[in-house]
């Protein structure tokens, strides 16, 4: 609920600030730049592998996110890498189980602009990815099926907008007394969606021996499944455009997942990430 | 009409977000409700699917369900549902299955099965004397006017076993005529040190067993046999005769280091039956958070047997009644003449 509450102030933030401004001219921005990302920030999520419990675990995930972006020729190429590490917990009557995660997301994705509907501040960027997510957790209730190992490779169909506008400068006063100048400030919302439209799950099968069979195979009992729409994920971003051309951004990602209701040992998870964003011009 | 499209745009952003923490609560499916129905039902169904040695056993799980189903109510204690989810799992007759809670562990004592073939107070006084080694977890002295190296291990758990270890009990015992590797009452531990401890005889490439995992929810839904090899290697091992000494309580990691012998010529085993336990347990939760385990793999040995409930020794000899009184250990006694012979 707490994290409802908290997302409709966002919403209803960005949402004022969008209606309030002027808009601007953000080709400049895209025009055969490269952008370097990095981002720290915190993951919330929630998690269940049917493979050992029918329950729901909430996660804590720090999160730091590295991305390399190119723009060229109203293209744009991105090469993603997250790196999640925290704790999965579940309460259950009186007692507490936990289990580490260590999460690496890589995702490579091509968008393309599409300027038949541009105003030359609103802009659409249809695009594909490839997302390759993988998780190790260790939950040691669990015994010789405490390790899983979980990886998800995704083929998605993407579509962003982005946005940029001015805050004018302003003459302002802080409590009615002190006079002050409000400066002009750029700013660049963004929002992709991206729908798996078809992913490779590689995980536990019927059984979790663990690796204690003692045979050649790495991951014994492990099996690959395919699904079609397995989730969606979500970016909204809102990014302070520098003179330099740097950035500072914050944003908010939505990731759900599920391997489906009549999967192989179900797994279903959801993250609402909160990333604080360095964006440094390289050209 | 450009201003209206991305307004309309801006305003299903928006719409799609607000509602995004409520859309994976509609696609995940609902937790099962912390019922002691739907604990029972849960894990009898868990049990049903995924253990492997119903058929092995000859365990009805149907009727099992009938019985134990009807001692469920919605009103019972955690206490009484732990005693009736516990019984229900100690009709499988197997050490490897348990139900945890933070109260409470239910278990299969599997050493009640057979007789304890050891006397570890006759060892100590009248084979190790007080004078005996310890290296590692292994506890061993010469026997039989020196002529038998005479080694107690007592767990796989207690730590792993290391080359030096090994290669100090090679170098000690390289010229007796024979080696005792005592596993009675070794409950099993990490399978890792089975083939470390096989490896003190064993340095060449050979079939120890095959083992196969549960793979469908049909009683016989097994994966393919995949072979479990000795490993081959440059180390020196042990050139004699060695024989192994066992019990009901040389369980799991132990029944596995017992059925991996049957593919040496050289090695033979003494005492009685194993505990058995040649399936790898793995875990699992119930939706009250009690967690369980229970075996699903199955271990073919090296002539074809599914050993489970115990690996027979190749010479049966049970601990005399009076050995109290008289202080030998006839298993020990018969297993160095053999080694002699």
């Amino acid at each position: 609920m707490k994290n409802k509450i908290f997302l409709y102030l966002v919403l209803l933030l960005i949402g004022e600030t969008l209606l309030s401004q002027t808009q601007t001219d953000s080709s400049n921005y895209f025009n055969n730049s490269n952008y370097i990302n990095i981002s720290t920030g915190l993951a919330i999520g929630s998690l269940r592998d049917m493979a050992t419990s029918p329950l729901f675990y909430t996660g804590v995930l720090p999160t730091v996110d590295l991305s390399y972006s190119d723009y060229f020729n109203k293209n744009l190429i991105k090469v993603n890498l997250s790196s999640l590490n925290g704790i999965y917990v579940r309460t259950a009557v009186d007692d507490f189980y936990s289990s580490s995660a260590n999460i690496i997301n890589l995702e490579l994705s091509y968008y393309r602009h599409y300027d038949e509907y541009d105003d030359g501040s609103l802009m659409h960027w249809p695009g594909i990815s490839l997302n390759n997510y993988t998780a190790i957790r260790i939950n040691n209730s669990f015994g010789n099926a405490a390790f899983t190992l979980d990886n998800i490779s995704s083929m998605n169909l993407n579509y962003m907008i982005t946005k940029s506008f001015t805050r004018k400068a302003k003459e302002k006063k802080f409590l009615w007394l002190i006079k002050y100048k409000r400066k002009q400030k750029d700013y660049l919302f963004s929002f992709k969606t991206g729908i798996p439209v078809y992913s490779l799950i590689y995980r536990p099968g019927f059984t979790n021996p663990g690796n204690a069979t003692q045979t050649e195979t790495l991951l014994p009992g492990y099996k690959f499944t395919g699904k079609v729409f397995s989730g969606i994920n979500t970016n909204l971003g809102i990014a302070r455009m520098l003179k330099n051309g740097n950035m500072i951004k914050f944003s908010y990602n939505w990731d759900f997942f599920t391997s489906g209701k009549y999967s192989l040992n179900r797994l279903d998870y959801s993250k609402h990430s909160f990333l604080f964003s360095l964006v440094f011009k390289l050209n | 009409m450009k201003t209206k499209y991305q307004n309309i745009i801006l305003a299903t952003i928006v719409i799609c977000l607000g509602f995004s923490t409520s859309c994976e609560k509609i696609a995940f499916e609902k937790e099962i409700k912390n019922t002691p129905e739907s604990n029972f039902f849960y894990l009898w169904n868990e049990v049903n699917e995924r253990y492997a040695f119903l058929e092995y056993k000859e365990v009805n799980w149907d009727s099992i369900y009938n019985v134990y189903g009807e001692k469920i109510n919605h009103d019972m204690s955690e206490d009484s549902l732990f005693i009736v989810l516990g019984s229900m799992l100690n009709e499988l007759r197997d050490g490897h299955v348990n139900l945890f809670s933070s109260f409470n562990l239910s278990r299969y004592d599997i050493t009640l099965l057979g007789p304890v073939n050891i006397n570890n107070r006759i060892i100590k006084e009248n084979y190790l004397g007080t004078d005996y080694y310890t290296t590692g977890a292994f506890v061993h002295d010469f026997i039989s006017d020196s002529q038998i190296g005479y080694i107690r291990y007592s767990s796989f758990s207690n730590s792993m076993i290391t080359n030096n270890e090994l290669d100090y009990l090679l170098e000690r015992y390289k010229n007796t005529e024979g080696l005792i590797i005592d596993i009675r009452q070794n409950g099993g531990g990490y399978v890792d040190n089975v083939f470390r401890l096989i490896s003190l005889f064993s340095n060449d490439e050979r079939l120890l067993y095959s083992t196969q995992i549960k793979d469908g929810a049909d009683e016989n839904d097994f994966s393919l046999l995949e072979e479990v090899k000795s490993e081959k290697s440059g180390r020196e091992t042990y050139q004699g005769k060695v024989a192994i000494l066992t019990d009901r309580g040389s369980y799991s990691a132990s029944s596995f280091f017992s059925v991996c012998t049957y593919a040496y010529e050289d090695v033979f085993l003494v005492g009685d039956t194993t505990g058995g336990g040649l399936g790898l347990p793995n875990g699992g939760q119930l939706p009250n958070g009690w967690t369980y385990r229970f075996s699903i793999t199955r271990t073919i040995a090296v002539n074809g047997e599914n050993y489970e409930s115990g690996v027979p020794p190749n010479y049966t000899i049970i601990l005399s009644d009076d050995a109290d009184e008289t202080g030998i250990d006839n298993v020990i006694e018969f297993a160095s003449a053999k080694l002699l012979e």
